[in-house]
């Protein structure tokens, strides 16, 4: 195990398009980070690019301390989980594990422990002797996992592993995945475009568009102080509502406010007057969407569960300034 | 599309045993043939049912040599069909498969080009480029030998792009994990790509094996000496009697054992080949 730092990382295709305009990550010994951004924004090319499987344009990434920049990505002492598992189809799930192994040569004995630890840990241990096609789509996933397991890398990389699952699956390898990196301790580092996955697994977020890294942090801090309006829009569901600035009194152009901020009625500094559009029922929560004046879309707000409000019907939404996140012209938070 | 009408059934069927009478009266008859006497089908009617000299016959055949096919006994033939046979399909598949792995997986100057080069050989066949296919085996000199027999035939266009198409469908993804996995090229075409191959090679072999058995051009061709003669050879030269009535219980004796290699071949390869040509193994 060991971290891993990018410096200037820059990816540029033959044709001219840049793909990643410099990136610097810096990931500690043990951590989980979550590269996440909307698809085509570089995250899954930079991963590449630590995994060895994509040329890099500029800059250096160090595994553990050593650039591997010219490393094979056998080499790199990485492991990786693939979105479609990319398990050997003839192969069974104990030569899917141990391929890597062999390759390297590590005595059988070796690895036979090392697939028995991997097995219990993943509880396949009454799979071992199957083909991946017998397997459901979430043992494969576990397959994938174990194969990354069986070779204790530096690193763990994991591209979009979940998003081949379907919804109640993927939350509960979501889970699983997270108690294994508080098992192993490891260095992960996991793609996602899911906002979800990125907030409940990871110790620190990179969120990324269009080639660029716009904000690093932790989920909370990502969550309640969005560095740029891409990130306070992309993180959180619903989305964050943007406003005119003008509208509320603000002296910033534009100003944000997170659906769970406002409450209908209440006392709260600021006021915006509206009319109820519609009413998402979303079991545990309820969304009223409300039409301002002045407002380009309508704006979001959570509603008390046992509140009623019937479309066409005028309200008072009320928010404090403190909860109020301010960005200027070039969507840059403005303090 | 379900259909239920009881006359269209008998129709289909009806019309379905009539295409196997097609296919299986002349193997009928050749066995049948292969029963009797050298006059039997010389005579008028000819017989339907086998005859008594079967075992005679066939006991001719396989050990003592016939003057009528040069005195080479048919089972010296059919070894060298065997072998002729076994040595182009495995040298076709070979070939074919390490150049579909070259063209696919490696980037080097001309790929296309190349690829292109072993694409349009499919227009030359050995009939077209006989003379100079000739000439070189003769230079080479390769004459009345099994290599001389195979070799202009090894080379496949048919097989390396089969191998081609179906290398493009294995994804990216599968390449990049053995990568990760400390797979060098040769690790990988031995321990993933072949593997995956097996039903298309089975298919192939199938294939490429009944090809070379049936060779007839070629090995008249190369070969003048009597103990590299292949059984399509032997039948031909049998048939070819000159003034003499022709012997054809023995003909059709031969015939039939000519068959046998490539029935084997077929029936016990047969739901590989299926699957090769009809499934991708996902």
């Amino acid at each position: 195990m060991a971290g891993l730092s990018l410096r200037g990382v820059k990816k540029v295709y033959p044709g001219g398009v840049t793909a990643i305009h410099g990136a610097d990550v810096e990931v500690a010994d043990g951590e989980f980070v979550v590269l996440v951004g909307p698809s085509g924004c570089g995250k899954s090319t930079l991963l590449r690019m630590v995994a060895g499987l994509e040329e890099i344009t500029g800059g250096e990434i160090r595994i553990g301390g050593d650039v591997v920049n010219r490393k094979e990505p056998g080499e790199r002492d990485i492991a990786m989980v693939f979105q479609n598992y990319a398990l050997y189809p003839h192969m069974t799930v104990r030569e899917n594990m141990s391929y890597g192994l062999r390759n390297m040569r590590t005595p059988k004995a070796e690895i036979e422990a090392r697939i028995a630890e991997a097995a219990k840990i993943l509880q396949l241990g009454d799979y071992l002797d199957r083909k991946p096609r017998q397997l459901s789509g979430g043992q494969r996933q576990r397959v994938a996992m174990g194969r990354a397991l069986v070779r204790e890398p530096k690193a763990f990389l994991l591209d979009e592993p979940l998003s081949n699952l379907d919804a109640k699956l993927r939350g509960h390898m979501r889970a699983e995945l997270k108690e294994l990196h508080q098992r192993l301790r490891a260095t992960f580092i996991y793609v996602t475009h899911d906002q979800v996955e990125a907030m409940s697994l990871a110790d620190r977020i990179v969120v990324m568009n269009a080639g660029r890294i716009e904000q690093i942090g932790a989920p909370r801090e990502i969550y309640d102080r969005p560095a740029t309006r891409f990130v306070a829009e992309f993180i959180g569901a619903p989305p964050m509502n943007f406003l005119p600035g003008a509208l509320i009194g603000a002296n910033a152009p534009h100003v944000g406010v997170r659906p769970e901020a406002l409450t209908v009625g209440g006392a709260g500094e600021v006021r915006l007057d509206g009319v109820v559009k519609l009413v998402e029922d979303l079991g545990a929560d309820r969304f009223a969407h409300v039409a301002v004046k002045g407002a380009e879309a309508p704006v979001i707000a959570r509603v008390a569960a046992h509140a009623r409000h019937a479309p066409g019907e005028a309200v008072a939404l009320t928010a404090e300034r403190a909860s109020l996140h301010a960005f200027d012209a070039e969507g840059r938070r403005a303090a | 599309m379900i259909e239920n009408r009881p006359w269209l059934n008998v129709l289909t069927h009806a019309g379905l045993l009539l295409g196997v009478f097609f296919l299986c009266f002349p193997v009928w008859m050749a066995l049948v043939a292969s029963t009797h006497g050298p006059e039997a089908l010389s005579r008028s009617p000819i017989p339907l049912w086998f005859g008594d000299r079967g075992w005679e016959n066939y006991s001719q055949l396989l050990a003592g040599g016939l003057p009528e096919a040069g005195g080479v006994p048919v089972g010296m033939m059919m070894l060298n069909s065997l072998i002729m046979a076994l040595l182009i399909a495995v040298g076709k598949i070979a070939v074919s498969i390490i150049a579909a792995y070259a063209i696919v997986y490696f980037r080097f100057p001309f790929r296309m080009g190349f690829f292109w080069m072993i694409f349009i050989t499919l227009m030359l066949p050995v009939e077209v480029r006989i003379l100079p296919t000739y000439d070189v085996i003769v230079r080479l000199d390769m004459l009345n030998s099994y290599t001389g027999l195979s070799l202009p035939l090894v080379a496949s266009a048919t097989a390396t792009f089969l191998f081609r198409q179906f290398f493009l469908t294995i994804p990216d993804e599968l390449v990049e994990a053995a990568r990760i996995d400390r797979a060098g090229p040769m690790r990988f075409f031995r321990d993933i790509l072949v593997p995956l191959s097996r039903t298309n090679i089975a298919a192939l072999f199938i294939i490429l094996f009944i090809f070379g058995w049936n060779q007839y051009l070629w090995p008249l061709l190369v070969t003048t000496e009597e103990r590299y003669y292949t059984i399509v050879m032997g039948i031909q030269r049998m048939t070819n009697s000159g003034e003499a009535l022709p012997v054809w219980h023995y003909i059709m004796g031969t015939a039939v054992l000519a068959m046998i290699p490539p029935v084997l071949v077929v029936l016990s390869m047969q739901k590989l080949f299926v699957k090769g040509l009809v499934e991708q193994e996902k």
